[in-house]
């Protein structure tokens, strides 16, 4: 094959075009974006991570949150109705008797989860942040709901996703400070 | 070995398979990303999107949905510092959908594992631990089975990862059921691997860190992820040069009828573009005989162009009313004129050696036109291709920083701002030779 001149100029041309003249993301960059965020749930899309990460940050910066355990929820086996990931129906006690959870599916494939502090536990978290999690750790936190003045909060903005109810299977009830 | 790409990679394909090679190179050859809070494989998926969001492979790459706004298409994402990273959900798309896609097999030679499983064997070999050479990948009816205390955590991984995939496509599961299913196997030991598996799967289960040397392994590395892109990219691709936005339309169509209407739309804005068709139905209507004629070998029975007969039926079916609307002279938000989806993607003409050194031949034919650093510019980046910014790029090399500090002009320049001047520059000495309208973007 013969090049014409006009055909060299005109890759010339498409290879210009095609310089990536954008310095690369630096690992400095990539370290301040992972900072703010927990880590990522088991097969958790990175769209839902993203946004679990900036869900936690506006409440409050995710790396100097603390996360301080108050009790659990353990749900019986009869609960899960034979699937790893089933909703419970009834409300749930945590542990220590202080909080009772309830979820309810909405439209859009978003869940309503509401959380009351019971009787004294009621003014002793009043207005204070309560965050839910998968486990033990900041990093599983799936929401973070300020109480109001009678220690009861919601949230209806979790989507209805695999990882989120697992996350509810056995969830952990933890003090944000 | 199974999923071979038939055709030459768009060019942005072969410009990320660089970019990517680098990426995963630079990643599982260092040991201080092993261990930390946030696992490598997610470290990963985060540098990639990013990566990816830079403007560059949002032009050239990204689909752009240009009847939205742009401030519809990004995320802001807050950093602890406070700054705010704009992240284009395309971006986001691509990273999580397309790159995480499984490949399944399409081998004639049905035994044969696929590209992703080749890329893990591969880079096995390059583990740090020399044992890892001796890693091998088969199909096998047997029990995978566990010796060696360093092959556990693979194990474990891969096990985890079988159970996790419930299902196979059809194909993948009579291969199994025939072949056996793949096996990664060393000495006495081997794991069960998942049939169907995804780059980030791979980096998963695969043992790291690997030697350094795989960050100059440029023989078989980058071209052999260059393949697995252009397959991962294949549809979206199309979906791209085509308008259809893929996050709605992946899947819906075959990467055969996704051709025909690519050829559709191209030939329909042609005929606008020449003004030999003033209304976009009447030169899809055109384009669409144009081309079934030409497919068509038996006057007898008229060839089916993107799984239609005729016109009619294609301008009422969902993908026709969907290319329908899509504008020939969208212009996106700024207001420049948008010169179509398909632009580098549709550039898949060969690279040849010989187009090398004719462009190499203009530095010599043209030389009074080019200044020392335009042409040593032109040399590097246009002719031998040369990354700008990587350990290997033109920013690293003595003679570009001795030609850069030699010119006044550009000395305090940031690097950045010195590009977009040589491209400029660059830019000025071409139109000089050939008129700007003869280029086509």
């Amino acid at each position: 094959m013969t090049l014409t001149t006009q055909q060299v100029w005109q890759e010339a041309y498409q290879r210009l075009m095609l310089v990536d003249k954008e310095r690369p993301v630096s690992e400095e960059t990539v370290d301040n974006f992972l900072a703010g965020l927990p880590k990522r749930l088991f097969d958790e899309s990175l769209l839902s991570w993203i946004k679990r990460g900036q869900k936690l940050n506006k409440i409050l910066s995710f790396p100097t949150l603390k996360f301080r355990y108050l009790t659990d929820i353990q749900r019986l086996a009869a609960d899960t109705r034979e699937t790893q990931d089933a909703l419970p129906e009834k409300s749930l006690l945590s542990g220590n008797k202080q909080f009772r959870l309830t979820l309810q599916v909405l439209a859009d494939n978003k869940l309503r989860l509401k959380i009351e502090a019971l009787n004294l536990a009621s003014s002793r978290y009043a207005h204070r942040l309560i965050g839910i999690a998968a486990n033990n750790s900041k990093d599983d936190l799936i929401t973070v709901i300020r109480l109001d003045e009678d220690g009861e909060g919601i949230d209806d903005t979790l989507e209805n996703s695999p990882i989120v109810r697992q996350a509810l299977l056995r969830p952990v009830i933890a003090l944000i400070e | 070995m199974a999923m071979q790409a038939s055709r030459k990679p768009p060019r942005i394909i072969t410009i990320f398979a660089k970019k990517l090679g680098g990426i995963l190179a630079d990643y599982l050859s260092n040991p201080e990303l092993l261990g930390q809070r946030i696992p490598l494989k997610d470290r990963l998926t985060v540098k990639i999107m990013l990566s990816l969001n830079k403007k560059f492979y949002q032009r050239e790459l990204l689909f752009r949905d240009y009847s939205q706004k742009s401030s519809d298409l990004l995320i802001d994402y807050v950093m602890p510092k406070g700054h705010i990273e704009k992240l284009h959900i395309e971006s986001i798309y691509y990273t999580e959908e397309i790159l995480s896609r499984r490949l399944t097999i399409v081998s004639k030679q049905k035994s044969l594992p696929s590209n992703l499983h080749m890329l893990l064997l591969m880079l096995c070999r390059y583990n740090v631990n020399d044992v890892w050479q001796r890693t091998k990948i088969k199909r096998r009816h047997t029990e995978p089975s566990v010796t060696d205390t360093f092959f556990k955590a693979t194990e474990t991984i891969a096990k985890k990862q079988c159970k996790k995939l419930k299902n196979v496509s059809a194909v993948s599961e009579t291969y199994r059921k025939k072949y056996g299913c793949f096996q990664l196997v060393l000495g006495r030991n081997s794991a069960e691997l998942i049939e169907e598996i995804s780059l980030f799967d791979l980096i998963e289960v695969m043992p790291s860190p690997l030697k350094s040397a795989i960050t100059t392994q440029s023989t078989w590395f980058v071209p052999l992820i260059e393949r697995i892109l252009s397959s991962l990219n294949e549809n979206y691709g199309l979906l791209r040069s085509c308008g259809l936005p893929p996050q709605e339309w992946r899947g819906e169509l075959s990467i055969g009828k996704l051709r025909d209407l690519k050829l559709l739309k191209r030939t329909s804005d042609d005929l606008l573009k020449t003004g030999q068709q003033k209304e976009l139905s009447l030169a899809y209507q055109q384009a669409f005989l144009e081309i079934q004629a030409r497919k068509t070998k038996n006057p007898k029975k008229l060839a089916k162009l993107a799984g239609f007969y005729d016109f009619m039926e294609f301008s009422h079916s969902k993908v026709g009313t969907a290319l329908l609307k899509i504008e020939f002279n969208s212009f996106d938000d700024s207001g420049k004129e948008n010169h179509g989806f398909a632009d580098t993607l549709a550039a898949e003409e060969e690279c040849s050696s010989e187009m090398d050194s004719a462009l190499k031949n203009l530095l010599t034919d043209y030389t009074d036109s080019f200044t020392p650093l335009t042409a040593y510019f032109f040399e590097q980046v246009l002719v031998l291709q040369r990354p700008l910014y990587s350990d290997k790029g033109l920013f690293n090399d003595i003679q570009f920083r001795r030609l850069v500090a030699a010119d006044k002009n550009y000395a305090k320049m940031k690097e950045e701002k010195l590009v977009d001047k040589i491209i400029q520059k660059i830019k000025l000495i071409m139109q000089k030779h050939v008129p700007l309208n003869d280029f086509v973007p």
